[in-house]
């Protein structure tokens, strides 16, 4: 899967659920059709807008993300040079990241860093 | 047998080996241990076989400390106690909260998980539970597959749900046949006299609403009346000792702890809704019914510095099927259901839920609905708090005793427990691909502030706690008092540290316990 693909299964799969949480519009929720594996946790993750939201709550904390510091999740989840991003290199960070209590609170939801920084990564727009 | 107090002659004189006072969970078991045992036992009860209004009313009390079930509705004044509306959770003290932890003042039992198992393994009998299992390992190999959890975090452990046994139901007849063990009706006790020295109890005064009196002497008497009223009646027999029978240390009445619960604290957004329902939701293991949890383990107690305190899925239903649930709960129980119409009505309204939901549970699935997410049930443990207590007011009941002031008081202590928990649930459900958690805002508050309802639990604990030491405890490891030699407390009244887990099973253990004991005494 390339970087494009990569955030739009992301965004397509991701944080949805999440924002309709936060949106307060969770009894209105669509009901999920299709199970998927337990350990794809990537399950989660459904609406684009509700990653960039998550990045942009992410954003507003800490003031923006210098290049310097975007380039540095760059590098550190491999997203350099136009390689691609492994989706099981994703799902794998994160666990570890809940592994080591390497979390970040956005909203009341405690989320791993990885997926926080990710998120972070489409709201600045310039992931791609 | 039973005996209709008032239906005795005037000044009527109970003598027996044994007098318990209260027909509770704690009174009925250690009643039905001494049948056929050939020693005389009476059982005094306030109330009859139904609930009474102006008997009931002899509950009433204040509560000045922080917002809570009140005094009356909590607990049941008649024949069976407060077992006639228990839930039937059931679960032992987890080994963690007996021990010394040096982050929780006033922590540890005088006793330790050996000491009660034998008392229950007899208290699953009398709770109508199947064998004594609690950890993952009697679970493992079922139709159910449970995360592996990390144990550095959290720990899997199970509850068990009694059918909920009616005490006053279930053991009517047997104590009724009984020859040695008499039941006294109506038999409201006013008061306990003590000797000179008040280290000895002598006999009880007796009186009911009608104004008839008399006395019930023994060798041994045991106070099993609950958490508040155990209190009330050691503090109203203040002839001798002017601050309150046993109470030299003035610890009678203080390190008041409930349980702190919230049924729906927050939702897990899970991957798979079912899945996470299915893991904790009860079920049905051979003969009884069980059910998971996630209790924070013990490293990481100690490594965070927290209480006790546990987590499990709530469940999820339409308010429809919710009602209807509700209301036939009620009529297997022999009650016609409160607020009939209104459940009706919205049975009717929400009838989509209603079919649904009996569609599912027929299949033996848990209902779901359209549900995404899975709300998360919060239990956790107060810290023993001298300042949180029970004393007596300036108001008095019908029979002109002085009511119950309570004053709860829960801390930050509490609320940190409950965040770091939260975290670490969170943790593990993201690292296993189960979902999401979110922390409510007002456990990130750096407050005391906490939104209501909360769910106490209508667990009564800490008031009469045990102790070795005559100055840090009112009764000793057989739930003896220490200064009063002959009157034993079987209640939670006595537990020095609370715990999570619901208090029943460990009561009704520790009732079998004082049982034993006063047989090896009496013979």
């Amino acid at each position: 899967m390339d970087r494009r693909n990569f955030f739009r299964a992301l965004f397509r799969q991701t944080l949805g659920l999440l924002a309709l949480r936060l949106t307060g519009s969770l009894s209105t929720a669509p009901q999920v059709d299709e199970p998927t594996p337990s350990d794809n946790i990537l399950y989660l993750f459904t609406n684009p807008d509700s990653a960039i939201y998550l990045g942009q709550k992410y954003l507003e904390r800490h003031g923006g993300l210098s290049d310097a510091g975007r380039n540095a999740i760059s590098i550190g989840l491999g997203l350099t040079g136009g390689n691609t991003l492994s989706l099981n290199f994703a799902q794998s960070r994160i666990r570890e990241d809940f592994l080591h209590g390497d979390t970040i609170l956005l909203n009341g939801w405690i989320l791993a860093r990885t997926e926080v920084l990710l998120c972070a990564l489409a709201a600045t727009g310039k992931c791609e | 047998m039973f005996v209709d107090f008032r239906s005795l002659d005037t000044s009527h004189d109970i003598s027996a080996d044994v007098c318990i006072i209260g027909a509770g969970a704690a009174g009925i078991a250690i009643a039905r241990s001494f049948i056929n045992t050939g020693m005389e036992v009476c059982l005094l009860e306030s109330g009859g076989f139904e609930p009474d209004t102006d008997i009931q009313s002899l509950y009433t009390g204040d509560s000045i400390g922080f917002e809570q079930t009140g005094p009356v509705t909590c607990r049941l004044r008649y024949f069976g106690g407060t077992t006639n509306h228990w839930a039937g959770h059931c679960a032992p003290l987890r080994e963690i909260d007996y021990q010394y932890r040096p982050w929780i003042p006033y922590s540890g039992w005088p006793i330790g998980p050996k000491d009660l198992l034998p008392y229950y393994e007899g208290a699953q009998e009398v709770c109508q539970l199947g064998p004594y299992q609690y950890d993952m390992d009697a679970y493992r190999d079922g139709e159910r597959k449970y995360p592996p959890v990390l144990e550095s975090k959290l720990t899997l452990r199970f509850w068990q749900y009694s059918p909920p046994t009616r005490f006053g139901k279930v053991y009517r007849k047997e104590l009724e046949s009984s020859h040695n063990v008499k039941v006294y009706l109506f038999a409201n006790v006013v008061e306990l006299e003590a000797n000179s020295t008040a280290t000895a109890l002598q006999r009880l005064k007796i009186q009911t609403l009608e104004g008839k009196t008399g006395y019930a002497r023994a060798k041994y008497f045991v106070l099993a009346c609950g958490g508040i009223e155990n209190t009330r009646m050691l503090l109203l027999s203040d002839k001798v000792e002017p601050n309150g029978l046993g109470n030299g240390s003035k610890l009678v009445g203080r390190f008041f702890q409930q349980h702190l619960e919230y049924h729906e604290l927050t939702r897990v957004l899970a991957n798979d809704p079912n899945a996470f329902a299915h893991t904790f939701n009860r079920f049905q293991k051979n003969n009884y019914v069980a059910r998971a949890e996630m209790n924070v383990s013990d490293h990481a107690q100690a490594r965070h510095e927290i209480l006790n305190c546990a987590f499990t899925a709530d469940n999820v239903w339409g308010s429809g099927y919710h009602d209807l649930r509700n209301m036939w709960h009620e009529i297997r129980e022999g009650s016609w259901p409160d607020d009939t119409a209104a459940k009706l009505w919205e049975i009717m309204k929400d009838f989509d839920s209603v079919l649904e939901g009996v569609y599912t549970r027929a299949r033996g699935d848990n209902y779901l609905g359209n549900a995404i997410s899975i709300p998360l049930h919060v239990r956790c443990e107060q810290w023993p708090n001298p300042d949180s207590r029970i004393y007596l007011g300036p108001k008095t009941d019908r029979l002109g005793l002085r009511q119950v002031v309570i004053d709860w008081r829960i801390t930050e202590f509490e609320k940190r427990t409950i965040r770091t928990s939260l975290q670490l649930v969170g943790e593990e459900l993201g690292r296993l691909g189960i979902g999401r958690v979110n922390i409510p805002q007002f456990l990130l508050d750096e407050n005391n502030e906490w939104p209501q309802p909360i769910w106490n639990g209508c667990h009564h604990m800490g008031t009469t706690r045990m102790s070795d030491n005559p100055q840090q405890g009112v009764v000793d490891r057989n739930c003896r008092m220490h200064s009063v030699h002959n009157l034993y407390i079987a209640s939670s009244s006595v537990f020095p540290v609370s715990g999570y887990v619901t208090p029943t099973l460990t009561i009704v253990a520790l009732a079998l316990r004082i049982a034993d004991h006063i047989k090896g005494k009496l013979s």
